[in-house]
């Protein structure tokens, strides 16, 4: 069985790199590899003008507990740090940023990696897009 | 007794509230049935997800309900 992660996850109104960074950051860690999501100003042709995050909160946090448990059984890993937003977010502004600490540069990458794709499948959060004609949920074709 | 479900996303906005209640089911795959013929303007069922007490639910007819359970009805998410 691996060791268990040092992990830290938060939903917040505003994502802090520094504060991920900070957050993982050891001296027996030789790398850490750092993700941020940001918000594109196109979608589909067409002008972002924000989006809506809505998040199941609760939910939400265990989950990233149970990715970042997930991460530090795949890959030699000491520490990991997840943010993610809810609530209102405009083109430029960060809505996730992910953080690990490992030994060596490989495995933080590769987890950093692994990590946000993991969060793209599993994170309990919704995103709805508003642009000058409409709005619409990302992700939901019925 | 009866089960409390709460909606995300697209599905509350359709639905216009943020839970539903339906009749007490043995387990998930019955709710989910119970569901399709309570609700029948709420499209996109087949791609949403149940989780139970926080966790997503992978096989359904084995997860089984007492009515003490805290139950959300997951659209496809889209995080990050």
């Amino acid at each position: 069985m691996s060791p268990a992660v040092e992990s830290y996850a938060q939903i917040v109104t505003e994502v802090s790199v520094a504060r991920v960074i900070e957050a993982v950051q050891r001296k027996s860690c030789g790398a850490v590899s750092v993700f941020v999501g940001t918000v594109r100003e196109c979608s589909a042709g067409k002008r972002v003008c924000h989006l809506d995050f809505e998040v199941y909160e609760p939910m939400a946090v265990l989950e990233l507990e149970r990715i970042s448990q997930d991460v530090a059984a795949a890959f030699s890993v000491q520490t990991v740090a997840v943010q993610h937003v809810k609530g209102r977010a405009f083109p430029g502004q960060g809505v996730v940023a992910i953080a690990v600490g490992a030994a060596h540069r490989k495995d933080s990458l590769q987890a950093c990696t692994f990590l946000i794709e993991e969060l793209k499948k599993r994170l309990p959060v919704w995103k709805k897009e508003y642009f000058a004609d409409g709005s619409e949920w990302v992700g939901f074709h019925p | 007794m009866a089960h409390t479900v709460w909606l995300f996303g697209a599905l509350r906005d359709i639905h216009g509230a943020d839970t539903v209640s339906l009749p007490l089911c043995a387990n998930v795959a019955e709710l989910r049935r119970a569901f399709r013929v309570a609700f029948p303007h709420l499209p996109g069922l087949s791609s949403c997800r149940f989780a139970v007490d926080r966790q997503f639910v992978t096989a359904e007819a084995d997860k089984l309900l007492t009515g003490a359970e805290e139950i959300a009805l997951l659209p496809p998410v889209s995080g990050g």
